[in-house]
């Protein structure tokens, strides 16, 4: 099965899904930053303009330390993410899912500059999109993954209705896959509803129709608990 | 299907075509070279200045992308799809609308993300319009920034392969010119004339970036579908009804027909034709908490006007100077094709609309010799018509002195008064020519003629005797051969 999710078991033995990110998010993410750092240097240049040599000293320094360290320091102290990856949402992680630290950030960081070679990024996209996890070569040397920050989960909407028990017992993603149904159904058009509720017609008493989705609908909240 | 479909994030499809472009890149760069370097390669042999190469290698994408795209909608379903079975589908792949897709869809931006609605569902007008609707009500802009984004993967991957050609030739930062090329380096000033190297460059960046774009937004796609159609539930649904149905021990006939029907329903059927109320409905749609969304939004906007722009510098006016003579070069040889094709079909037209004579002058006019099975030469016909028919009429011979007369009558306007008429007219076609042909009282003489020769002919209805011998008296007012038509009356 091709995707773009790789399950990760952390030491307690919980399973994990981490839905890594490719180049195209990821460039957004940069150009963002891009943006913000150039923003930086044009208000540092204003401001130290008066100060003549010393002030031209002070922004190549600043200039510097921001071109290497922007990145560094937002991904440890900043909760894994500079500023143009949380607008998109992204984070930095460890292979495993653990918090990124100074160590892998400063590698995946100083990396860049291989990365950018010899055009804008061109050796880092090669190699990101020859990757299966979409790592750029900076990545590659720190172990590090960018992935999609987790949505917070939304509570399940399942429509009410009267709750009907199901005649034969369900594994628990045959349930999942109800409640899915369940919950979507009201999104997709009433024929398509109604023709994927009569897949599972034996729940459904061999109904079809819309009654076969109310059927599915009614297993549904019996399996949420609406008894 | 090999590929893990669930509701996806607009941002995490495009990866999962990044994916796929991946995976099956033996495929996907197999089949993009097999079509793209032939055409790539006759484009630059052709053109002296490869700036035109690259304009038609950048035009003719949407016809390389249908063949990427039809090789993964098989992909994905694991039927074998290598170039040549592509190219042997090329028929299948390139219909319909692709000249469309290279002429007003050309600048679609969310263009790899609509090309399945044509490309594979074969939708074509109004139904592909409300396909694309539905379909990019949501995610359009991400398939925008697709486009976007690639847009300046491929300026990169172009730069840097210009770049890399720089670090590595020998002589230290120059490539050596071709003919009328120029050294290394992007010359901004000299962007619409490109040289051998600039445009293999170009094409070498898209050869990189396009399968993954295609990839992508096709991946796009069937996340849209997915969410629209709820194709994961239903491979999910199916195998619980599998289960269901093999772990049930009295499966009814009844219960076996209704699987077989479901098996061949979901590729016909998903559409919303129902009819409910739709007002009532859309009420109910939007009460939904769903749609409660509020947004305040403040925005800086500018009062003064703007200060103008300092003169431009001298590379960027001579940029646009380059693009102008370009676009002069483009138009005039879009006029050229113009008038190619206006031209013919301004002579067709016209042809309908020239005079009958004038049109036909042309053809070598022979007057026939047989009319309606009548023999109508001259040599046929006695000295004096009209006094051989009125000796015929007074025998009784009606019949014979009226095809007489009819027959000086077709003769004489045929040799006589150069009227056109051809094997196949009628009675009537004779007449109109020759009202066209004849004074007022010699159409109206000839109409009456024709009118009596059709009641005796076809009618089977003999005129009176009085009739005849007036049509034979009048004839030589109006076909004599002689200068004094009043003799020929007397006689």
């Amino acid at each position: 099965m091709l995707d773009t999710a790789r399950r990760v078991a952390t030491p307690e033995g919980i399973e994990i899904t981490l839905r890594v990110a490719g180049p195209v998010p990821r460039a957004l993410g940069y150009l963002l930053d891009l943006v913000i750092r150039i923003a930086i240097m044009i208000a540092i240049a204003i401001s130290v303009a008066v100060l003549g040599r010393f002030g031209l000293a002070v922004f190549l320094l600043s200039a510097f330390l921001l071109e290497w360290l922007y990145p560094v320091i937002f991904e440890v102290l900043g909760g894994g993410a500079t500023p143009g990856k949380r607008a998109i949402g992204l984070i930095v992680l460890n292979d495993d899912g653990t918090p990124i630290r100074w160590p892998a950030s400063l590698t995946r960081n100083l990396l860049r500059a291989l990365d950018f070679l010899p055009f804008m990024y061109f050796i880092g996209y090669c190699s990101m999109v020859a990757n299966r996890d979409f790592k750029r070569l900076g990545d590659l040397a720190a172990n590090t993954l960018v992935v999609y920050r987790e949505q917070k989960p939304t509570t399940a909407r399942i429509p009410e209705s009267e709750p009907v028990a199901p005649l034969v017992p369900l594994s628990l993603s045959e349930q999942r896959t109800l409640l899915d149904f369940a919950e979507r159904s009201g999104r997709i058009t009433p024929d398509r509803a109604a023709e994927l509720a009569e897949i599972v017609s034996p729940l459904a008493s061999g109904q079809n129709g819309t009654t076969a989705v109310d059927q599915i609908v009614g297993i549904a909240n019996h399996l949420v608990g609406r008894r | 299907m090999v590929v893990s479909v669930r509701p996806r994030s607009g941002w995490e499809s495009l990866d999962l075509g990044f994916q796929m472009a991946r995976q099956w890149w033996r495929q996907m760069w197999g089949i993009w070279l097999a079509i793209y370097l032939p055409i790539a390669i006759v484009a630059m042999a052709i053109f002296p200045n490869k700036f035109y190469a690259f304009l038609l290698l950048w035009w003719l994408k949407p016809l390389f992308d249908r063949a990427l795209l039809y090789a993964l909608s098989r992909l994905i379903f694991s039927e074998p799809s290598g170039i040549r079975e592509t190219l042997r589908a090329a028929r299948d792949w390139m219909r319909p609308g692709l000249f469309l897709a290279l002429t007003l869809r050309r600048f679609e931006l969310a263009r790899s993300f609509q090309l399945p609605v044509a490309a594979l569902e074969k939708q074509t007008g109004k139904p592909a319009q409300q396909r694309r609707a539905v379909l990019g009500s949501r995610m359009r802009g991400t398939a925008v920034w697709l486009t976007v984004i690639c847009l300046h993967f491929e300026l990169i991957a172009m730069g840097a392969l210009f770049a890399m050609g720089n670090m590595l030739a020998p002589s230290g930062g120059d490539i050596p010119e071709d003919g009328g090329g120029r050294d290394g380096g992007f010359d901004f000033a000299d962007l619409m004339s490109w040289n051998l190297v600039d445009a293999i460059c170009y094409a070498g960046a898209v050869t990189l970036i396009e399968p993954f774009y295609v990839a992508a937004g096709f991946s796009l796609y069937l996340n849209r579908r997915t969410i629209l159609e709820g194709w994961d539930m239903e491979i999910r649904l199916r195998q619980l009804g599998n289960r269901l149905r093999s772990a049930a021990s009295t499966t009814t006939v009844a219960l076996l027909c209704g699987f077989l029907l479901i098996g061949s329903a979901p590729h016909t059927s998903h559409a919303a034709t129902t009819e409910i109320d739709v007002e009532a409905e859309i009420e109910r749609i939007l009460d939904n908490p769903d749609f409660d969304q509020y947004k305040e939004v403040t925005r800086w906007r500018p009062i003064g006007k703007k200060k103008k722009k300092q003169q431009e510098e001298e590379p960027i006016s001579q940029f646009w100077r380059n693009l102008a003579l370009l676009l002069s070069d483009i138009s005039q040889g879009l006029l050229w094709v113009a008038i190619a094709i206006l031209v013919p079909v301004l002579l067709y037209v016209l042809r309908n609309f020239l005079p009958e004579q004038f049109a036909r002058k042309t053809e070598e006019y022979e007057p026939p010799a047989n009319l309606f099975g009548l023999n109508v030469s001259p040599e046929s016909l006695p000295a004096d018509v009209s006094a051989a028919a009125a000796q015929l009429a007074r025998a009784g011979r009606l019949r014979e002195a009226l095809s007489l007369l009819y027959r000086g009558a077709l003769s004489a306007l045929i040799h006589r008064h150069r009227v056109v008429v051809h094997a196949g007219d009628t009675e009537g076609d004779c007449a109109e020519a020759a009202s066209r042909a004849l004074d007022k009282p010699g159409a109206d003489y000839f109409t009456g003629l024709v009118g009596t020769w059709q009641q005796l002919a076809y009618g089977s209805s003999s005129p009176q005797l009085g009739e005849v011998d007036a049509l034979c008296r009048d004839w030589a007012l109006h076909f004599s051969t002689d200068e004094s038509p009043a003799e020929g009356q007397a006689s």
